[in-house]
């Protein structure tokens, strides 16, 4: 927790900003698919911290924060949906922010994998930036599958493009890249490595990663587990606290075996909490019925 | 009582100072005041407690809290058995504060006693259990089993709004209530707390009902039963369509039921109900508060606990309170 100082607030496309903000020291053991909870007015009404994901953190990958910088900081990459992240645009160069983090768990790193795929819808897109970066050091090839809803809904792709990572687009109504779902991509990619049948220890070793609107992590949860290929789901939701006290980011999984549960309908753990046991979530775990 | 008034009048013939004087002075006093109160035979060493259902186990806030300086610290509400808690969504932000449906989710008496408790007993703040249940037997069952665990006291929650049958015909019916608090004080030997619903038409007689049945101490308010809507969707926010309301949107309908309440009942008053800032704390002291829980203001700040009791301390310094007794029910007339 620290009261950390706004480097910049830029409006990147409509809706979308990026919010620079120092941390001294940096966050040296953040990961990708990490998030932080932003204390964003002093007032009462917005009450609560909201949770953003880490788009970049200087120390872990080494992205320069603004020309000739030097200081330690994050980058957070936003959507303007509603009354926090409408005060958050206001925020400008100097303003004070308190920050709480980094909290959660990231995306599986070093279990062998050779082929990443990442699926992001729109705002979607944040874990991966890290993520890229944490594969280039393990050498695994990735592969990045970007969809949103029109052109200015692909927020931060000039920097993948800079990056020099593999991307495929696609728009719903085909102003970038091709049209439709970026699910259609996915079934594309699947094909065409031919991974059916490659699990963890498989010859194809493929994982799957994805973040972005629920519709489209259960269809690529459902798409992936037809290949018997390992899924993993980066999930947001409302939360009070961000450190397991307040139970309100409950997700309903399919179930696991808990000491104490005496009944047979009550012998299975039905929720777990998005800030704590996640955000990021092997897909098999979660109840998609449910979502 | 007597006592308690003559330092009161001590305290108000103190010379005055004006503001400026007052942040001027320094050091504005020779003496640390004496924030100790005794709550039910629990020693508490300052009077700011964390309210169940906010702080987790403890544990969750270890990172940053100094437990040892916590005046109590209450767990998350237990049953008997684990519950799992109520579907998703869960909670709602409202204006300056928030509704909450969590469905009483806990790991249940019998591993909280095992796995979550034993972190806690390395602290010297006390522990106090906050339990619930669907009958009275599941009352007395819970509390038998913490009874000679090392924790301080029990409070009972007889007004949760979430669960069915989860303690709001207990929290709403006097009688009832006070079968409950009779059961659990025969079921256990340590101090009992009371937690009391908002949702009654006087809360008053739910005071009373809990003093005469034998309650040690009674904490107020939890939360109040709330509604948000979707507009869009034309659908309720939660899943559980109502839930509780909590945050400093409710804090003056807090102050003033523990102002109440402390006109009727002789046994200490915890005051609970959207306290964020020390000043938020005084206001339920100076009504009649012996002791204050903190709960959703857990949520923004992590800390917030030692900010408050940091700024009560602070306070006393500054009005040259020398112990918080002087302090507590000192409402002036207008």
């Amino acid at each position: 927790m620290m009261n950390s100082r706004v480097l910049y607030n830029k409006n990147i496309l409509p809706s979308y900003y990026k919010l620079g903000l120092e941390i001294d020291g940096g966050f040296p053991d953040c990961q990708a698919g990490q998030f932080v909870m932003l204390k964003i007015s002093e007032q009462l009404d917005p009450l609560l911290r909201r949770p953003f994901g880490i788009y970049k953190n200087r120390v872990q990958g080494g992205c320069p924060l603004g020309a000739g910088s030097r200081v330690q900081g994050i980058e957070i990459l936003y959507k303007v949906v509603g009354k926090g992240t409408w005060i958050m645009s206001g925020l400008k160069e100097g303003d004070k922010i308190d920050v709480l983090g980094p909290l959660g768990n990231s995306f599986p790193l070093s279990d062998g994998y050779k082929n990443i795929i990442m699926v992001a819808g729109g705002i979607g897109i944040v874990p991966f930036y890290m993520q890229v970066a944490s594969c280039k050091m393990q050498v695994a090839t990735c592969k990045i599958l970007f969809g949103g809803r029109n052109k200015n809904d692909l927020p931060g792709l000039n920097d993948f493009k800079k990056l020099g990572v593999d991307i495929s687009i696609s728009t719903d109504d085909g102003s970038t890249g091709g049209k439709g779902f970026v699910t259609e991509l996915l079934k594309e990619e699947l094909e065409k490595k031919g991974s059916r049948g490659q699990g963890v220890k498989g010859s194809n070793n493929t994982l799957v990663l994805a973040c972005g609107s629920k519709p489209m992590l259960k269809a690529v949860a459902e798409i992936a587990d037809k290949k018997n290929i390992p899924c993993y789901v980066s999930l947001d939701n409302v939360m009070a606290c961000g450190m397991g006290a307040c139970l309100g980011c409950a997700v309903k999984v399919k179930g696991s075996r808990v000491q104490g549960f005496k009944s047979s309908r009550n012998n299975l753990q039905l929720y777990k909490m998005v800030c704590k046991d996640g955000p990021v979530f092997d897909s098999r775990e979660i109840d998609w019925e449910k979502i | 009582m007597k006592k308690q008034h003559k330092l009161s009048l001590r305290g108000a013939l103190a010379p005055k100072q004006s503001p400026s004087e007052i942040a001027s002075a320094s050091p504005r006093n020779d003496i640390t005041p004496n924030l100790s109160v005794n709550i039910a035979g629990i020693h508490l060493k300052n009077p700011v407690m964390t309210a169940s259902g906010t702080f987790g186990y403890g544990e969750e806030y270890s990172p940053y809290v100094d437990l040892n300086k916590l005046g109590a610290i209450i767990v998350k509400g237990l049953s008997l058995k684990p519950r799992q808690g109520n579907p998703c969504p869960r909670i709602v932000e409202t204006p300056a504060g928030m509704l909450n449906a969590i469905g009483l989710q806990n790991v249940g008496v019998d591993v909280f006693i095992k796995e979550k408790l034993p972190f806690l007993k390395k602290y010297n703040a006390p522990v106090i259990a906050n339990i619930f249940g669907q009958g009275i037997d599941e009352y007395t069952e819970v509390a038998k089993r913490l009874d000679g665990t090392g924790i301080a006291g029990i409070e009972i929650n007889i007004s949760c709004p979430n669960v069915k049958k989860g303690g709001i015909v207990f929290g709403t019916n006097p009688k009832e209530a006070a079968k409950v608090v009779r059961a659990v004080k025969k079921a256990a030997s340590l101090p009992i707390i009371t937690k009391l619903s908002p949702n009654v038409t006087d809360i008053k007689i739910m005071a009373r009902a809990v003093e005469d049945a034998g309650s040690d101490a009674i904490s107020l308010i939890n939360t109040i039963t709330g509604m948000a809507i979707d507009v869009e969707k034309r659908k309720p926010k939660l899943a559980n369509i109502t839930g509780g309301l909590s945050g400093p949107a409710i804090r003056p309908i807090a102050v003033r039921m523990v102002w109440e309440t402390s006109k009727v009942v002789k046994i200490p008053i915890i005051g609970i109900g959207g306290i964020m800032t020390a000043n938020d704390a005084l206001e339920f002291i100076i009504a009649g508060a012996k002791a204050v829980q903190i709960g959703t203001a857990n949520f923004v700040e992590p800390d917030v606990t030692i900010k408050i009791l940091k700024g009560i301390e602070d306070y006393c310094e500054r009005h040259r309170i020398k112990n918080l007794m002087e302090l507590i029910g000192s409402l002036k007339r207008h």
